[in-house]
């Protein structure tokens, strides 16, 4: 269960992007996480990872604190940012190997676990390729091999449909739903809001780095659909 | 021509990012405030310097023929041969690998203004060149001719040969890149590994043969009295004659047909550098388990290869050593006598302690920790988010300095230790000496990069070469090599040994305080 406790980001700049924030993704919880631009979801997704330090507040995952145990939570989570920065000097199959050698992965199963993941997401003939080679969409694709292989208790995705073509968007949304299922987490961020009402059992919206509304998708939702229910929340 | 000057004018602004001092943040502002100041600082001294000499240079010549034969002739044949090689590696690059050039196809820009607009950005530089190395000397020749008139025709010419050496370079370079491209493609290593190769036959050459060349008799036989070449000097650059006029309108007519091939070339050229063939053979898949340091080890492995401009900077001090073992094994004799003849200056008879001390200035200046926290890039948030440590992070950088250099530091002062017949207790000095002054050359660097991190860097160049604590490292690590060389010869050349084993103690006392210090700067991290 990730809690994050009061969580404040104030930027060298004196920009606040995050103000007092509080929520929780309990497990088996599949969570849509939506703002507009600059709400400051992505800080609040990084501060999880400690990418970001973070002035105020706490972030606890399983009742551990990324502050004081930041090595043992980020054992059980997994991260794929929206544009997908990665070691272009290396194949797809190396960068695998090697993610898979920070998490511990044994060698039997990363061997099942990326053949099944990269068929799921069509990278099978493409392993072998330097990463530099990649398109936009393939880069993506590798990121979220990398971060299923390890079977992580709680991802952490943010904007993860970008790019991808529409098998790849369905075998994802399958992945995560089947992550959930087994126990594990998800946090992600979009802006396709009609991914996030079909998809997620929890939806958190936020505004100028504030919680506006949380909650299950069925409460927030009533009789709205869910761009309805943003727009009215966000004053259009 | 609006538009010409327009896509010029971008060029500008992206190589030169005037933009940052004008519209950056407060940190970039400054930062480029302060390296356009340097820069300018030194074109002014350089300028002064230059100028000043080739006045002096042009004054010992009285005849304007003179002046033409051994001045001018010479120094327009070196700026061809400079503007080429510039064009053939860099300029090339700026026409068909710029990584925005589909969004230009993309806008109402004809193509043929896209690619003027480029050869006129790497034309300016080539004329940079030339007018540096030419205008003092043509001025002097044009006041002391009879033929004054002649000086626009001699300015003509003078913007007419950048031209004709770009064009060619351009041209020359893209055949290059699209032959060499895939090869490149197969392994990125390859790149840096061809570089590096080049490095060490050209420091070779320097150091080996360069100084038997006498260019005196290379100009007359290659260049004076060779048919074409000498039909060359007398017919071009800057006689005052009908033929020079001649042949001025014949290469003005070349140089517009290969601009307009290069126009004509320029989409079909640039789409082709693009496509990238991918594997047609099946490479069998390895899932071998690895520990996460070797791991992250072998991830510095493959990131430092593939950055060609990073392995140049950082492999001079070990190809500087592989060169002078060769050297010392080849022709021991020469070289332990420019040993002792270094000793002597200091009263100092031990071979073997002025061999390490040489060893260390020498690998001092291989060091990749001053670049290997900021190389991470963006890349350094996707590495905050893995389960390793900052220290994990750290130690994996220091130790893959140390795993570059001490084995270099072990083979060679073995061959050498067997090329001077050293006893076993010399070598051992001969050993620890270097690999002391590596350890603690390593660790000031990677001190200096955590407390000035940059991860916001475009050019990797930025980081590796004109960074703070690239100069830093490099200059601090020759300068306290040096002097403590210097000292422990001069003050103790009686108790070398001794004095070398104490100096090792300092150094090895100073790398831990630097690592222990380590703690405080790792927040940047």
């Amino acid at each position: 269960m990730l809690e994050i406790k009061n969580l404040t980001k104030i930027y060298p700049n004196g920009k606040k992007a995050v103000s007092n924030l509080s929520m929780t993704v309990a497990d088996g919880d599949l969570c849509g996480f939506i703002g507009k631009n600059g709400a400051g979801k992505t800080t609040t997704l990084k501060a999880c990872l400690t990418i970001h330090d973070f002035e105020t507040g706490d972030i606890l995952l399983n009742g551990l604190s990324i502050k004081s145990a930041p090595t043992e939570c980020k054992r059980k989570m997994a991260y794929v940012p929206d544009t997908p920065i990665l070691e272009t000097y290396l194949t797809g199959l190396q960068y695998l190997n090697f993610i898979c050698d920070i998490y511990e992965v044994p060698t039997h199963t990363r061997r099942k676990r990326i053949d099944y993941l990269s068929n799921c997401l069509g990278m099978n003939n493409k392993l072998n390729d330097l990463i530099s080679s990649y398109s936009h969409g393939m880069k993506q694709k590798i990121s979220l091999i990398g971060a299923f292989v390890h079977k992580p208790v709680l991802l952490i995705l943010d904007e993860p449909f970008v790019g991808l073509d529409p098998e790849a968007f369905i075998q994802l949304k399958r992945l995560m739903k089947e992550l959930c299922a087994s126990g594990g987490s998800v946090l992600f961020s979009s802006h396709i809001l009609d991914v996030v009402e079909k998809t997620c059992n929890k939806i958190v919206i936020i505004r100028n780095g504030k919680l506006i509304k949380s909650g299950r998708t069925e409460d927030i939702l009533g009789t709205n659909d869910l761009e309805e229910v943003f727009m009215e929340l966000n004053g259009k | 021509m609006k538009m010409i000057y327009l896509l010029v004018k971008r060029q500008f602004s992206e190589v030169f990012k005037f933009n940052k001092i004008f519209h950056g943040s407060e940190k970039e502002k400054r930062r480029y405030f302060l390296i356009f100041s340097m820069i300018l600082l030194g074109i002014a001294i350089f300028a002064v310097y230059w100028f000043r000499n080739m006045s002096q240079i042009s004054s010992i010549f009285q005849s304007s023929q003179d002046i033409l034969n051994y001045l001018i002739k010479p120094l327009s044949l070196l700026s061809m041969i400079v503007i080429f090689f510039s064009a053939l590696i860099r300029g090339s690059g700026i026409l068909y690998t710029d990584k925005n050039i589909n969004v230009y196809f993309a806008y109402p820009i004809q193509t043929r203004d896209i690619a003027l607009a480029k050869l006129c950005f790497t034309y300016l530089w080539g004329l940079i060149i030339a007018v540096i190395l030419l205008i003092i000397p043509i001025l002097k020749y044009e006041f002391s001719t009879q033929h004054p008139l002649f000086i626009f025709f001699d300015l003509f010419q003078l913007l007419l040969l950048p031209a004709i050496s770009i064009l060619l370079g351009v041209i020359l370079g893209y055949v290059f890149h699209r032959q060499m491209g895939r090869v490149f493609q197969s392994g990125s290593c390859i790149r840096s590994l061809l570089y590096l190769g080049l490095l060490f036959c050209f420091i070779g050459f320097m150091f080996f043969f360069f100084q038997d060349i006498n260019f005196n008799d290379l100009y007359q036989k290659w260049f004076v009295r060779t048919g074409f070449l000498n039909v060359l000097t007398k017919s071009t650059f800057f006689t005052h004659s009908t033929e020079a006029i001649i042949f001025t309108i014949i290469l003005f007519v070349i140089v517009v047909l290969l601009a307009y091939y290069i126009t004509k070339t320029y989409k079909k050229w640039c789409l082709k550098t693009q496509v990238i063939d991918t594997r047609k053979k099946v490479i069998r898949r390895r899932y071998q388990r690895k520990t996460k340091l070797c791991s992250l080890l072998l991830r510095e492995l493959y990131r430092y290869f593939s950055i060609p401009v990073y392995v140049m900077n950082s492999m001079l001090g070990i190809i500087a050593l592989l060169l002078f073992t060769i050297y010392s094994c080849i022709e021991t004799e020469n070289s332990l006598m420019y040993l002792e003849l270094f000793g002597s200056i200091f009263e100092v008879k031990n071979i073997s302690v002025i061999c390490a001390f040489v060893i260390s200035l020498l690998i001092t200046l291989t060091n990749v920790t001053y670049a290997s926290i900021s190389i991470e890039g963006h890349n350094h948030e996707i590495l905050k988010a893995l389960p390793v440590s900052a220290k994990e992070i750290v130690l994996v950088k220091y130790l893959f300095h140390l795993f570059l250099t001490v084995p270099v530091i072990g083979i060679t002062t073995i061959i050498l230790g067997v090329a001077f017949e050293m006893s076993v207790s010399e070598w051992v000095l001969f050993f620890v000496l270097p690999t002391v002054f590596t350890a603690f050359t390593g660790m000031l660097g990677l001190f200096m990069n955590l407390l000035f991190p940059n991860y916001e860097w475009e050019n990797v160049t930025l980081i590796v070469k004109q960074s703070i604590p690239a100069i830093f490292t490099v200059l601090s690590s020759l300068f306290i090599n040096g002097i403590t060389f210097w000292a422990v010869m001069y003050f103790f050349n009686n108790s070398i040994i001794v004095a070398s084993y104490v100096l090792i103690g300092i150094f090895l006392f100073l790398t831990v305080n630097i690592g222990i210090s380590l703690k405080w700067v790792v927040k940047n991290l």
